[in-house]
């Protein structure tokens, strides 16, 4: 008998593909349309955001930390803004605490609209996505008026919030909270529980068993989604979010049955969007009066913080899953010692490529889609020198210089002067 | 087969407005109060503390020590608003003008006083600016300072007397500070 | 029919068809864009867009061979062959009996063509787009072709001279045999062949070959320049055709008729009235479908074609038979 010839093809998705947000690279080995193996490369979204951070103040990087990414941004702000409090031990006033809370909700009602409607587009149901980013105009409309800005709303400082949410912006939030109840949200449960086309892609594909969520350490939605009773608010018992009654969401209360599928995962993330608005509603009843800054001018922070020592561990449940930053302090200087932060994403990427095995090609952009990938977070690269096999690790400075040499290759006649103008920052010259 | 739920919803979109708007056709949404937009700079209300440069992440203030006075660099800025809040003297504040987008990096929009401001404020001063010239005896002619002259201001060949143009120098002293000879002096004009 | 007046009327029918197959692309996404409350693009937007394809360079990958540049000339000769027998208000150009066979053929021909083309241009996600191509044109032209016969040949017992030709639309129409199982059976076949439409434009739930987020335009993975231009061409062809098929089928009826006119102004004022046609027939079937549903895997369309839309056509076809044979009398 002869041996059967296996046609297995090697198809690369990413790191450019119209169906990711951002780059990242699977590298699927099919048969057919049966997908036998997945591999998972990362390494394209290096910003070297680290290096500039070890030359910053602390005031300074809470605006980097902030940039790392657009959707949760205000996570980042909020984790490390924690991390700094609980090395240097600073208390926050308990208005502070409130208003976070609110901007942190608002955050995640934004991030979880975005991602029903990325998830539409992979369907290849435009309809959806258009609508329901029409529906997300209102929250950035109300984002903009809290915080100065649509995305980055820098709210949040060492010891407490920048700005005061004052009675009318507390109208607006009430006003949009009744328009979503009544027009956005039943919509939004008719198409994503209801609809054909989503039950047919959606139901039993690429379905993380609970055993593998727990040993891949997937994070937020995509735990929940499995049955893992998993959430950094509720297991933390952080800030003030105990006192407003908060619990993991399952789709046990939705639908009644836990299969781990991207279904499931949508409609935990369709629970949370009800929860986030009774939160709201609720924190902006118990808000006390009082001060927002623990300190008056933040000149005063800084010095405070060039006397303190030891680390700082801040965690947050980001829309994604649980955001960790961690702070090292340097006795006697304003630059931390050191600062790293571990993003959701990296873990659930994992788990969701485990997943995919056995499943068909049509299901890998909205695997990866239903796991809501936030690659800026994510990267770090290593180079690797294949005659020598040695490793280096690529710092800005490099990239910067052969981005400039590979831009004068392509085109000589480019205008642009790639030399600093402006002062320094932080002692050094950029 | 069921009929998708959308349906009602798409057949009554067709007699709706579009939600977009056409921006450059027609005018901008408004901005809402409280906008962070570009920073406006009074400048006679700096002390020049420097507190700004301290806290500012992009590094968009540069001190000019004579006038005791900050400028800006407006490219560089990413609206985070820190300068406003530490400023001891309100002497910064955000306007909600937004429409920045120029192809050059030193356009006059992206720039709060300007060079030439400088030297009028500094020629108001004390009706006299700083500046060096090389003493002929003593230069020796190897190029030190020329190399080093932010301004491209020292003109000469090597082995010859070298010349400092007064127009270029802005009287930072660096060709001072490198030449071994001591053969440039500061004179003021 | 002397060959002079063949060749004109078939020039003649192409530059129109082709017109007006881009003018209805444009009107589909701008009415598409209205339902989802976006502005879209102009109306005349695909006719800059062929423009544009016409006038760049085509890039020929490293790895294809030689059927890569035939294909999409193939493709569109076999649309505008298609154009001949397709009807128009009135008669196809070059009716006989039995011509049903040759269009069906030719449709198939030019699904066919583009799969060569796919698959001979070496890239690793045209070859998954082809597959999936072809494995549709398997499973969508059977329980139209179903649907088809069986009108036909009820239409043949009222006596036409051209059997199984698709002139005679023009000459009986279904509905007017008036017993309630045929109007029953006729109604199950149009929505059968609503479905099929769909499936024949590809859009909607059967989006699948060229799966935009998913294989990143599947055969059409390597074209560019002048043969994508020639490729999308022949799609719009082929747009228009089937669904001028379905409204012969369906709506055949005329109005110079009522107008009373006669020669050269019957023959334009049918046309125009038949392009009226085509676009609703079209707008129910493409822009609203587009709109409400989302994409398919490849195994769940090819398991609704064989498992629901089958046996549906049988529905209707047993009921015309059992019409005809007079068996409930």
């Amino acid at each position: 008998m002869e041996n059967r010839v296996e046609y297995w093809v090697k198809i690369p998705i990413g790191p450019i593909h119209p169906a990711l947000e951002e780059p990242e690279k699977f590298i699927i080995t099919l048969d057919g349309e049966r997908i036998v193996n997945v591999d998972v490369k990362l390494g394209y979204n290096l910003r070297g955001v680290e290096w500039i951070g070890m030359r910053r103040n602390y005031i300074q990087i809470l605006y980097l930390a902030e940039r790392m990414c657009g959707i949760c941004s205000f996570s980042h702000n909020y984790t490390y803004s924690r991390a700094v409090e609980e090395m240097a031990g600073i208390e926050v006033p308990e208005r502070a605490e409130y208003i976070r809370v609110i901007i942190g909700e608002l955050e995640r009602i934004h991030s979880h609209l975005l991602n029903l409607g990325v998830v539409g587009h992979a369907i290849g149901y435009d309809t959806v996505l258009h609508l329901s980013w029409l529906a997300r105009e209102r929250v950035m409309d109300i984002l903009e008026a809290i915080g100065g800005n649509r995305v980055n709303y820098a709210m949040n400082t060492i010891g407490g919030v920048r700005r005061d949410i004052e009675d009318k912006h507390k109208r607006a939030i009430l006003e949009m909270i009744k328009y979503y109840r009544e027009e956005v949200m039943p919509k939004v449960e008719e198409v994503f529980l209801y609809d054909p086309t989503v039950e047919a892609r959606l139901r039993d594909a690429g379905v993380i068993p609970k055993r593998i969520a727990i040993e891949y350490s997937a994070q937020g939605p995509t735990a929940r989604g499995s049955g893992v009773e998993k959430d950094a608010r509720y297991n933390e018992q952080l800030g003030v979010y105990p006192d407003l009654g908060i619990k993991p969401i399952t789709p046990k209360e939705f639908t009644g049955i836990i299969k781990g599928d991207m279904f499931d995962r949508m409609v935990v993330r369709v629970g949370e969007l009800w929860q986030s608005m009774e939160l709201i509603e609720r924190a902006l009843d118990q808000m006390p009066e009082g001060k927002i800054k623990a300190f008056p001018k933040d000149n005063i922070a800084l010095v405070r913080l060039k006397k303190a020592e030891g680390e700082g561990i801040g965690r947050y449940e980001a829309p994604r899953g649980e955001l960790i930053h961690y702070v090292m302090a340097n006795p006697g200087s304003e630059i931390p010692e050191r600062w790293k932060m571990r993003e959701p994403t990296f873990p659930n990427l994992f788990a969701v490529a485990r997943a995919l095995v056995g499943e068909q090609l049509a299901d890998v952009p909205v695997a990866i889609a239903s796991i809501d990938p936030c690659l800026s977070c994510t990267d770090r690269v290593a180079v690797i020198d294949a005659k020598t096999g040695k490793k280096k690790v690529l710092t800005e400075k490099d990239l910067l210089k052969a981005s400039i040499e590979k831009t004068r290759e392509i085109n000589p006649n480019i205008k642009a002067k790639p030399e600093p103008v402006g002062g320094t920052c932080g002692g050094v010259r950029l | 087969m069921k009929i998708p739920p959308t349906l009602s919803v798409v057949l009554k979109n067709i007699f709706k407005k579009p939600a977009t708007n056409p921006f450059p056709k027609s005018d901008p949404i408004p901005t809402p109060e409280g906008f962070r937009g570009k920073l406006v700079y009074h400048v006679d209300k700096c002390i020049g503390c420097k507190l700004c440069i301290t806290v500012c992440p992009a590094g968009v203030f540069e001190y000019v020590p004579e006038l005791k006075k900050v400028t800006l660099w407006l490219g560089r800025c990413v609206f985070c608003q820190q300068c406003v809040d530490v400023c001891p003297v309100n002497a910064l504040e955000m306007s909600n003008e937004f429409l920045l987008a120029t192809y050059d990096k030193y356009d006059d929009n992206l720039r709060w006083l300007k060079n030439e401001e400088i030297e009028e404020m500094l020629a108001k001063q004390g009706g006299k600016t700083k500046k060096y010239r090389v003493i002929p005896e003593k230069c020796k002619g190897c190029t030190l300072c020329a190399r080093n002259c932010p301004q491209n201001a020292i003109e000469g060949s090597p082995g010859k007397v070298h010349k400092i143009d007064p127009n270029k120098c802005v009287g930072c002293g660096i060709c001072a500070t490198v030449c071994r000879f001591g053969a440039i002096e500061e004179y003021e004009e | 029919m002397n060959i002079a007046y063949l060749t004109l009327g078939l020039i003649a029918i192409y530059l129109y068809v082709s017109f007006v197959s881009l003018i209805w692309e444009g009107v589909d996404r701008k009415l598409v864009a209205r339902m989802q409350r976006r502005i879209g693009p102009p109306v005349l937007q695909p006719i800059y867009d062929f423009l544009k394809l016409v006038s760049k360079e085509s890039i020929i990958p490293r790895d294809a061979n030689k059927f890569f540049e035939i294909a999409p000339v193939l493709a569109l000769a076999s649309s505008i062959a298609l154009l001949a027998y397709t009807p128009l208000g009135f008669e196809p150009l070059l009716a006989t009996k039995g011509d049903v066979i040759v269009f069906i053929y030719l449709l198939a021909l030019i699904a066919f063509v583009r799969v060569m083309g796919a698959v001979s241009s070496g890239s690793p996600y045209a070859q998954i787009g082809a597959q999936r191509e072809i494995i549709m044109l398997a499973s969508r032209e059977v329980p139209m072709m179903l649907g088809l016969f069986a009108i036909l040949w009820r239409l043949s017992k009222l006596g036409v001279e051209k059997p199984f030709s698709l002139g005679t639309f023009y000459q009986y129409n279904i509905w007017e045999i008036g017993t309630p199982l045929t109007v029953f059976g006729t109604f199950v076949l149009f929505i059968v062949f609503l479905l099929w439409l769909a499936s024949e434009i590809e859009v909607g739930y059967f989006n699948i070959p060229e799966a935009e987020t998913e294989v990143a335009e599947g055969p059409m993975a390597e074209y560019s320049g002048r043969h994508l231009a020639l490729f999308k061409l022949s799609s719009a062809l082929k747009e228009f055709a089937s669904a001028s098929l379905v409204v012969a089928i369906f709506f055949p009826w005329g109005i110079s008729g009522y107008l009373g006119l006669t020669g050269i102004g019957a023959v334009v004022l049918d046309l125009l009235f038949h392009t009226l046609k085509v676009f609703i027939v079209l707008f129910v079937s493409m822009s609203v479908f587009r709109a409400i549903t989302g994409r398919l895997r490849i195994t769940q369309a090819v398991g609704m074609f064989w498992g629901r839309i089958l046996p549906m056509s049988f529905i209707g076809v047993l009921l015309i038979v059992i019409d005809v044979l007079g068996v409930i009398a």
